[in-house]
């Protein structure tokens, strides 16, 4: 996929009559006697984003591995675009979080023994392009992420800011559906995060991407066009 | 310091049963380098112990001016192919003051009288038609374990007296085996002598396994050190969150690795202490061994316990000072830096140095071994570089994901690389070095056992041939005796010419031979001995049995070092690959979460240890064949020829080599699919 230029708003609205790319229908997930989650039902239409809050506990990183496919629902459906995906193989739901979906998590979590470069073209090379033109591919998002010069330095020398710009340009670098992204600013100071979900928001919004953001910071939540709040297991709010 | 002990042992015992794993783990790693460390060491010191006690049987020539107080003779003989030393002591004439004492007599045994090591004691009584005549006098007491090499050795000391024909005898000196036959020499006392040139040989050759040996064992020791690099990282940040200091991490860190190198060295002595009792059982040099010559002593055993506990310390803490961890658990790893080419011209030092040293007219075997030892180490310097180079050229070359992730995860830290491989290049080197070495273990080369002969001086070649016709009569034995001179191809020809008489030197020897059966060749020997006393009796087949018997120590030795550090080297490469997978948890959780095909981070591990197998397994054999060459130049083994059964060694070796270190590296695919699908904890 191409980058995009830095276009996106996260107040334009949305056409609610697209049907959802990815649903949630009755989802229930128990550990041992713990419930994480109880009937939730959601769903995320292309270009949307929705943030999952709630505090310690409440079953918003479940929701959000259960909506990704890396953990199956006791019981419910999850649809990507109209194929109910739940009951997959590990294998086949694998190569579904590969081409359809980013993550982004807290710390970056880039594979300190490659170049930031590497790093970002690693999924293609994983989907089978070739090295120098995945590299090449990769390297087209570093200057609109604000990574010019970066491209040959290793982790270990970018900052944490840098870090996460390169985990979303991993995360773009295929063209997926939804990018799940899992306390995306937590290890951030507050300018530093405000940067990076501003160039979240944007990015996913330009590549039609669906943004699913984990958090429980109200500030990095009103970046999303919606935000639900789950409790106990259970979806509390609605709609912003 | 004691909140820093309390606060290790209370994170060391609430750290789950993962935890306790890799602690176990360690500690096992750690008391197999102990345990495997002492045993070396312990034969190591049982040969110079050996040699000791063996070594008043070799008459030493008393120092020009001294007053020698005994005449000695020490002639090899033999029953059924195992050698008996025959040592034949008097009192030269009008010798004054009291007789210094044979170590392991209770009193200098006077003449016609006999003393039998135990296990001859036991031959004696077993088969006393063959062997009850065959020395003169009464039998008086038995050696005791002072005065004997080994448990199982045949030894019998004859008391004479200055005109006893034993003490008269023509001076007999062995070209081959000098301490073989030695005497009648006049000697001052039994002390200060050098033990026999076997055993020096053996200490020699020990010396070089424990080389062999302790290097993989560092490795493997270093490897267990790592095992809990992600655990403590994790626990330095959290601990640097809460204000803890720098020192007292270091503190704890050296704690915890101390306590479980500690333990691990303490269980391996243990380990060392119990098999003591089966190691004795072990014939080396033609014997077994007693109890304490295996024991080390508390001062080796407190050196090795104590580097053990330091290497352990050292190592984990090396860890810390490479991976500095910021407070929120990221870790910091910066561009690798230029492996130092310092390290490839140390190496070609001392492998000149090296071969410099073994080229020379006259090479101690000494200062080899010395040198011999520099150059493995040093291998173990150059490892990394050659690894570092392999990691750029494969980065460069690769295409795919698999390539490029194993040559960067090479670049990025080729110690830890050269960890899984290192101990099987170095096993390499062993291989290389012991293929050398004759594999032909056994074989009689030119001895025959149907024929007796009796290396006698020339000019009494007539009247020993009549005498010892009357002796094999008076037995009713009868058989010819064939008289013959140096020269010949047969065995008493080539024993004669190895055998000499008088001066040193000289090749004035003659000798009888008789043919025998199995049936009577015990009984014809005994004859001889009564006809020709203090000459040297033997067939071909004993004299060669000495050579025999080297050949097949060297090669048993060879084998069981080759196994250990087949052993060592798999063992280093399943835990570093664990470790790998361990300090990595995180990483590859979030890679699975994110999709990353799990066959692909196999594949990518795979790479990283094929390719620099085969190189450095390569370069490794050549370099042990290098050093083995000068040697064996010196008479230890093949002659510096390869045979077939030492390519048969190598063949194997790279085989079971790369065989035994995927494997190791694929225990660890189950180990990777449990940690990176672990989803019970949050990612971060």
């Amino acid at each position: 996929m191409k980058p995009m230029t830095m276009s996106g708003n996260p107040t334009t609205p949305l056409p609610t009559t697209d049907p959802p790319v990815l649903q949630g229908l009755g989802l229930r997930k128990a550990f041992g006697t713990t419930t994480a989650l109880d009937g939730v039902d959601l769903e995320i239409r292309a270009g949307d984003s929705i943030a999952i809050m709630g505090p310690s506990g409440s079953g918003k990183t479940t929701l959000m591995q259960v909506l990704a496919g890396i953990l199956t629902p006791d019981s419910g459906i999850v649809r990507l675009r109209g194929d109910d995906v739940q009951d997959w193989s590990p294998e086949r739901r694998a190569r579904l979080r590969r081409a359809d979906y980013g993550f982004v998590f807290q710390s970056g979590q880039l594979l300190a023994e490659l170049t930031a470069v590497e790093n970002v073209a690693l999924p293609l090379m994983v989907a089978g392009t070739a090295r120098r033109q995945a590299v090449a591919q990769a390297r087209g998002w570093f200057a609109p992420l604000g990574l010019d010069g970066c491209e040959d330095q290793r982790p270990g020398e970018l900052s944490g800011g840098q870090l996460q710009r390169a985990a979303i340009a991993r995360a773009l670098v295929t063209g997926p559906s939804v990018v799940f992204a899992d306390e995306p600013t937590g290890a951030l100071d507050q300018e530093t995060g405000h940067g990076v979900m501003e160039l979240l928001s944007r990015t996913h919004q330009d590549s039609g991407a669906a943004l699913v953001v984990v958090t429980h910071d109200p500030q990095v939540a009103r970046w999303c066009r919606r935000i639900v709040e789950v409790r106990d297991g259970q979806i509390m709010g609605g709609a912003r | 310091m004691r909140a820093s002990i309390s606060l290790a042992w209370l994170l060391l015992r609430g750290g789950g049963r993962r935890d306790l794993g890799s602690q176990l783990l360690a500690g096992a790693a750690f008391a197999v380098s102990t345990g495997l460390l002492l045993i070396t060491f312990g034969f190591n010191l049982g040969f110079a112990h050996r040699a000791d006690r063996a070594a008043w049987t070799i008459p030493a020539a008393a120092h020009p001016g001294a007053r020698p107080d005994v005449i000695q003779s020490t002639v090899r003989d033999y029953y059924d192919g195992r050698p008996i030393t025959v040592v034949t002591i008097g009192r030269p004439a009008g010798a004054s003051g009291p007789a210094p004492v044979p170590p392991g007599l209770t009193r200098f045994p006077g003449p016609g009288q006999t003393w039998f090591s135990p296990a001859l004691a036991g031959l004696v009584r077993s088969d006393p038609g063959a062997l009850k005549d065959r020395w003169p006098g009464t039998f008086t007491g038995t050696i005791g374990a002072r005065g004997l090499q080994s448990p199982d050795q045949l030894v019998v000391v004859v008391g004479a007296g200055p005109d006893s024909p034993r003490l008269r005898a023509p001076v007999i000196l062995d070209q081959v085996h000098p301490d073989s036959a030695l005497g009648p020499i006049a000697v001052t006392g039994f002390a200060d002598r050098a033990g026999p040139g076997t055993d020096r040989t053996y200490q020699q050759l020990s010396r070089i396994a424990s080389i062999l040996l302790i290097v993989p064992l560092l490795v493997l020791a270093g490897a267990a050190a790592r095992l809990g690099l992600a655990r403590r990282d994790h626990r330095l940040a959290t601990l640097r969150l809460v204000g803890g200091s720098s020192a007292q991490i270091l503190t704890m860190v050296a704690i915890e690795a101390a306590a479980t190198a500690g333990l691990g060295a303490l269980a391996g002595t243990a380990l060392y202490t119990a098999l003591i009792p089966v190691l004795t059982r072990v014939a080396f040099g033609g014997g077994t061994w007693f109890a304490a010559d295996l024991w080390v002593g508390p001062v080796t055993l407190l050196a090795v316990l104590l580097g053990v506990v330091l290497g352990g310390v050292g190592s984990a803490i090396s860890t810390l000072r490479r991976v500095v961890v910021s407070p929120l658990g990221i870790t910091q790893r910066h561009a690798p830096t230029g492996r130092h080419r310092w390290r490839v011209l140390v190496f070609f030092a001392a492998l000149g140095a090296y071969l410099r040293l073994s080229h020379g007219r006259n090479p101690s075997l000494t200062a080899m071994v010395i040198g011999f030892g520099i150059v493995f180490l040093t291998l173990n310097l150059l490892g990394p570089w050659v690894m570092a180079m392999l990691g750029r050229i494969m980065v460069a070359g690769a295409r795919g994901p698999a390539r490029l992730l194993a040559g960067r995860r090479i670049l990025d830290d080729p110690k830890a690389a050269w960890r899984v491989v290192g101990g099987m290049a170095l096993t390499g080197f062993i291989a290389g070095f012991l293929a050398l070495f004759p594999t032909s273990a056994g074989q009689i080369v030119w001895g025959s056992a149907d024929v007796i002969n009796v290396a006698v001086p020339a000019g009494h070649l007539t009247q020993d041939r009549s005498r010892a016709e009357r002796s094999l009569r008076a037995a009713g034995l009868g058989q010819p005796v064939h008289a013959g001179s140096d020269g010949g191809s047969d065995g008493g020809a080539l024993m004669a010419t190895r055998l000499g008489t008088g001066p040193a030197g000289s090749r004035s020897t003659a000798y009888l031979s008789v043919p025998v059966t199995a049936q009577n060749r015990e009984l014809t020997r005994t004859a001889l001995h009564r006809a020709l006393p203090g000459l040297p009796v033997a067939t071909g087949a004993d004299v060669d049995g000495q050579d025999a018997q080297v050949d097949a120590d060297l090669h048993r030795a060879s084998t069981a070092v080759l196994i250990a550090s087949f052993l060592v080297a798999i063992a280093s490469a399943g835990i570093t690959a664990c470790a790998g997978v361990l300090d990595r948890r995180r990483t590859f959780q979030l890679l699975h979460l994110a999709g990353l095909p799990l066959r692909l981070l196999d594949e990518a591990r795979d790479r990283e240890t094929t390719a620099p197998l085969l190189i450095l397994v390569g370069g490794s054999l050549i370099t042990g064949l290098v050093c083995a060459a000068p040697i064996t130049r010196l008479g230890l083994g093949a002659g510096g020829g390869i045979d077939l059964g030492g390519l048969s060694l190598l063949a194997l070796t790279v085989i079971t080599g790369l065989a035994g270190v995927r494997l190791a590296s694929a225990a660890s695919r189950p180990l990777l699919r449990a940690v990176a699908t672990d989803t019970t904890s949050r990612p971060d």
